[in-house]
């Protein structure tokens, strides 16, 4: 699929940039004119997948999280967000809901969530070098033609 | 993020209001818990109207707000859920578990 457009944006692991991190991607996807529960399932994997990384991938130490996005032709957008924190040594159990090593912060359905609010989720892990989390997404939109 | 509280007869109403996240998560729980320590009587209602986002924090909000008060024998009811945060409470089931009223924009009752 061609890239019609991209960004990037990186900065740390700090709670915090939780929400800078949705609204920033939030922010770059609005011009495919997404309807409101298209940009608020963009704002809540985003948002998951960065406090995966915040949580499981750095735990205790301050690394750095690349989140970066492309819109793909035929209104896709495209998401990854990477980490080099520890990585996922059992991706399959990851995936599984209610399984966390975080605590009574996290309820463990983290990637589900991802996968009920994306078309397509692929995620790829070396222990010891990091997570990234992919995550493709067709944009409707509202039909207003702001796609250009 | 802000948390509210009031009586509503004979019920205790939380309002969350702003943005629940993992960063605000801790704090809400530590909150929460102090609540139901404080009206060791009340059912809580769980007001997610000022709510503005929600992530699967929300749901380790919720469980643990659910199962402190199950162990006391009180009931938690969540109301006026924003689309947005129902999207997630469907994704993990919760509703089998916690009874949601009025969810919000849609007029809709949903009962466990």
């Amino acid at each position: 699929m061609q890239i019609l457009n991209r960004m990037s944006v990186r900065f740390d692991s700090r709670s915090v940039n939780e929400a800078f991190a949705r609204m920033t991607v939030a922010a770059f996807v609005a011009q495919l004119d997404p309807t409101l529960e298209e940009l608020n399932d963009i704002k809540t994997v985003v948002s998951e997948a960065v406090t995966n990384a915040i949580v499981h991938g750095y735990r205790d130490q301050v690394g750095e999280i690349l989140v970066s996005a492309r819109l793909l032709e035929g209104n896709f957008i495209e998401i990854k967000v990477k980490d080099h924190g520890c990585g996922i040594p059992n991706i399959d159990q990851a995936r599984q809901p209610l399984f966390t090593t975080g605590n009574s912060e996290r309820s463990g359905m983290g990637f589900t969530i991802m996968e009920s609010f994306s078309d397509k989720l692929k995620i790829r892990s070396s222990v010891g070098r990091g997570t990234t989390v992919t995550m493709l997404r067709k944009i409707t939109g509202r039909g207003t033609g702001a796609n250009d | 993020m802000q948390i509210i509280h009031e009586r509503e007869g004979t019920n205790l109403v939380v309002y969350l209001v702003d943005e629940l996240d993992q960063h605000s998560a801790r704090t809400v729980i530590d909150a929460l818990d102090r609540i139901v320590t404080l009206y060791p009587e009340e059912s809580i209602i769980l007001d997610l109207s000022r709510l503005t986002f929600m992530d699967s924090s929300g749901l380790a909000v919720a469980v643990n707000l659910y199962r402190s008060l199950e162990h006391s024998g009180r009931t938690l009811i969540i109301r006026h859920t924003p689309p947005q945060a129902m999207r997630v409470f469907h994704a993990a089931h919760l509703e089998r578990k916690i009874q949601f009223i009025d969810q919000a924009g849609e007029g809709a009752v949903c009962r466990s």
